[in-house]
């Protein structure tokens, strides 16, 4: 049976890339197998949420499978926390079901709309990956469609090159059809956190090396536009989850009680004078000032997301979009994230405040992103110059060791990919024996050469 | 205790034909929140499956399939009995949901699909629907939830096949509200106008026409919540068509509706 696709102008979190393709949403198991023998097109590519910014989720000319309506969970065991469903489940949909329960997923990002099958396929980390590692770490197994069509079981007991190369693999070894989890058992929906406001980089790189022995979520916020003295100034902030008994009274009895706050949704495309390196430099003063150094009482989603309450922020923007620049220096090289910051700093980039975090060696997967360092990621609006700024900052961060995450990558090049990616090479090997033919293929596959170009020509 | 057939059910129950379809799907959705124990029946028992555990799993309350075709009317009574079997009597309520709708040029030269299409959508309700109601009408208790539609509400060159069928459908129902108005059996008779779904999935309908499915799950569950006779999803739907029903014939045989 064929089954219908509409064609769609899509593009990333980060709007820089506006591209055509052919996109299926198959609603059950057999339309989302056919989809990968549909003659019509070219190739394909699974989607998420398209919480990804630049084109990992992209197939332009090609078709792109989205996978939000395959959002069943298929079986929960209580007693262990593990828990499989299928991988159009969001991460909203499993803190709705599973927090009040007394269950987290290990690792949880900046957002709760993204799927199960995104996280996977970055390989994501959260607040506390030097303690506890990516979201890889915690997939009990997978189901997979290959390339061919075939439906193969993966785990680190069983074809377990390929459950490595799928966790990371930017959705280009077949499509995730369901994935088991461990989630962690938690006390409560709220965390105690430490916030120190630090002058300078120096006194906030000292903060974020203490926070991490301490706390098992870190994360700081750097203010990229300060200068001189105030250069590398931020808010650090640590945090660990709270007993019941240390809640407020109301709460004691309902510890995974959270209070929902109304969404803000961006109601249009912000004109392009809105941000200017003034307007976001007021933002950042502001916010830096709002931040003394206290301890507080924080709920999860206000911790771990405190985005969501602004829907369709990337709107902000404007039309034009913007790029997200995300890097990981090894820990020796501390040097090139000064450099790094020296060079935005002067180019007075218009950019809120960028992430700072410090990261532990795990890593899942062979293009998994995290190396032992320091990352950091940060919002560069789309202005005339900005590929050449990104090309500037990608050479400093090569010249240091660094690199770029595919999630957010939209200009990377494919020689500075294979040289910081050394491990991009076992992942093609096992790319070309699982999918000879290159049924699976997008956009930024094709930018950075891990798969060639197409012999078949694009059908829009 | 089987079938204790003259009982209201002590646990509120409802059974969902048509469960695979997604607004089928965010229906049962809507009455799990509430706790009712439901049963899901549909043509596609592996799917359906799969949204029976997901529901047990999201809202820990009791939910089991049965296997049915709305076109095999032969065998209604029998599911019938498997239905009364797994909510220990007649269930509280019913909801329809299944259909089908042909492209139209093909069913125009090809009768085979008309008669599928009146067998599911109309026929295919009949039968099911009057199993249920003598029991209904005998304990003076229950409701029914059936999704028609709008394209029954005037015959249109683009569509009209489907349309006949679904505007038999709103005759039907609305001769059950009458038949009904006494007592204390509820008929709500659902008109969407369009919906984002697998029915209308690469049609490139405009946007800003269109609801979730999820949405139109709420808004029914809504709307029988607060006992209404009819209900178009979305609200604007109601006025398009009491333009569309009222353009004078003239006018009307010109459009391209
Ligand atoms: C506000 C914000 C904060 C963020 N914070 C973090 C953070 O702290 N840490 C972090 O690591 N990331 C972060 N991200 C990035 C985000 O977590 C990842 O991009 C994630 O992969 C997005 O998931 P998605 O469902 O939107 O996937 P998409 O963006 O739609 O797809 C991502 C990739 O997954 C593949 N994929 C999706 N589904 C499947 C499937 N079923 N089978 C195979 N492949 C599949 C796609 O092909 C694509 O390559 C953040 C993003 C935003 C917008
Ligand atoms: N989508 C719209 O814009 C729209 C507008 C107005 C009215 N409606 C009505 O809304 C209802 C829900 O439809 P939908 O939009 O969700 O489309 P849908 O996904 O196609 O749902 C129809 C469901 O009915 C099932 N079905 C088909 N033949 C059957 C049979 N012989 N026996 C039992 N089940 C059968 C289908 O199963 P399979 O998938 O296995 O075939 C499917 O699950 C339908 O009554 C439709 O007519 C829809």
């Amino acid at each position: 049976m064929v089954f219908p696709a509409e064609k769609k102008l899509l593009s990333g979190w980060g709007r820089y890339y506006r591209q055509w393709s052919y996109v299926f949403r198959p609603e059950g198991w057999n339309a989302l197998q056919s989809v990968i023998k549909d003659e019509r097109v070219p190739d394909l590519i699974a989607r998420g949420l398209g919480r990804s910014y630049g084109d990992t989720a992209l197939n332009e000319g090609g078709a792109v499978v989205d996978i939000c309506r395959l959002n069943r969970f298929i079986n929960w065991d209580e007693e262990k926390g593990i828990l499989t469903c299928e991988a159009g489940v969001t991460l909203k949909e499993i803190l709705d079901i599973f927090l009040p329960r007394g269950w987290l997923p290990y690792v949880c990002p900046g957002t709760k709309f993204i799927t199960l099958g995104g996280a996977i396929a970055n390989d994501i980390h959260g607040k506390n990956h030097h303690c506890e590692g990516t979201f890889g770490k915690y997939v009990v197994a997978l189901e997979l469609i290959t390339p061919t069509g075939e439906i193969l079981t993966c785990s680190r007991y069983e074809n377990s090159e390929i459950f490595k190369a799928t966790i990371g693999g930017i959705g280009l070894t077949g499509l995730i059809r369901t994935a088991t989890i461990q989630l962690k058992k938690v006390p409560s929906a709220y965390l105690h956190i430490d916030i120190y406001q630090c002058k300078n980089f120096d006194d906030l790189l000292q903060t974020a090396q203490e926070f991490d022995k301490k706390y098992p979520y870190t994360v700081a916020w750097v203010d990229c536009l300060a200068q001189k003295e105030n250069m590398g100034r931020g808010i650090v902030m640590g945090g660990t989850f709270a007993n019941p008994n240390d809640l407020p009274s109301r709460l004691k009895k309902h510890p995974y009680l959270q209070k929902h706050k109304q969404e803000i949704k961006v109601p249009i495309d912000a004109p392009s004078w809105a941000l200017t390196p003034r307007t976001v430099g007021i933002f950042n003063s502001w916010y830096y000032d709002w931040n003394k150094s206290r301890y507080e009482l924080q709920p999860i989603e206000k911790f771990f997301f405190p985005l969501d309450r602004i829907l369709e922020w990337n709107r902000i923007y404007g039309k034009r979009g913007f790029i997200q620049y995300q890097i990981v220096f090894p820990k020796d090289e501390i040097k090139g994230f000064k450099v790094l910051l020296e060079s935005l700093s002067s180019s007075q980039v218009a950019s809120f405040l960028a992430v700072l975090k410090r990261t532990g060696p795990y890593r899942e997967g062979y293009l998994s992103f995290p190396l032992e360092g320091y990352s950091l990621a940060l919002d560069i609006p789309n202005y005339p110059g900005t590929a050449k700024l990104v090309e500037d900052l990608d050479f400093i961060t090569r010249r240091y060791g660094g690199r770029v995450y595919l999630a957010k990558d939209s200009l990377m090049k494919p020689d500075m990919f294979k040289e910081s990616y050394p491990e991009w090479k076992y992942f093609a090997e096992l790319k070309e024996k699982l999918d000879p033919d290159h049924r699976f293929s997008s956009s930024m596959a094709r930018r950075l050469e891990i798969v060639p170009q197409r012999r078949r020509s694009p059908i829009c | 205790m089987l079938n204790p057939s003259n009982i209201i059910p002590s646990t509120k129950s409802v059974v969902i034909f048509g469960s695979v379809s997604s607004v089928g799907r965010a229906i049962a959705h809507e009455f799990a929140k509430q706790n009712y124990s439901i049963i899901l029946c549909d043509i596609n028992q592996d799917e359906n499956e799969r949204i029976a555990k997901d529901i047990q799993i999201r809202y820990k309350v009791f939910c089991d399939t049965t296997f049915f075709d709305a076109e095999d009317f032969d065998r209604h009574h029998e599911f019938i009995s498997e239905i009364t079997k797994k909510v220990c009597g007649y269930p509280e309520g019913i909801v329809i949901c299944f259909g089908y709708m042909p492209p139209q040029e093909e069913a125009q030269k090809n009768f085979a699909l008309v008669k599928k299409t009146v067998n599911i959508n109309y026929l295919g309700v009949v039968s099911v629907l009057e199993k249920f109601l003598e029991k209904f009408e005998e304990r003076n208790h229950g409701f029914i939830i059936a999704i028609s539609s709008v394209a029954g509400d005037r015959g249109r060159k683009s569509n009209y096949i489907y349309g006949s069928s679904k505007g038999a459908l709103t005759r039907y129902l609305e001769g059950l509200q009458h038949r009904f108005a006494r007592s204390n059996i509820r008929v709500l008779i659902v008109k969407p106008g369009f919906m984002d779904t697998s029915m209308t999935y690469g049609m490139n309908l405009p946007k800003r026409l269109i609801a979730s499915p999820e949405e139109a799950g709420r808004i029914i569950f809504k709307s029988w919540q607060k006992n209404k006779q009819v209900v178009y999803v979305k609200w604007f739907w109601r006025y398009i068509m009491l333009i569309i029903q009222h353009l004078p014939r003239f006018i009307f045989l010109r459009t391209q509706l």
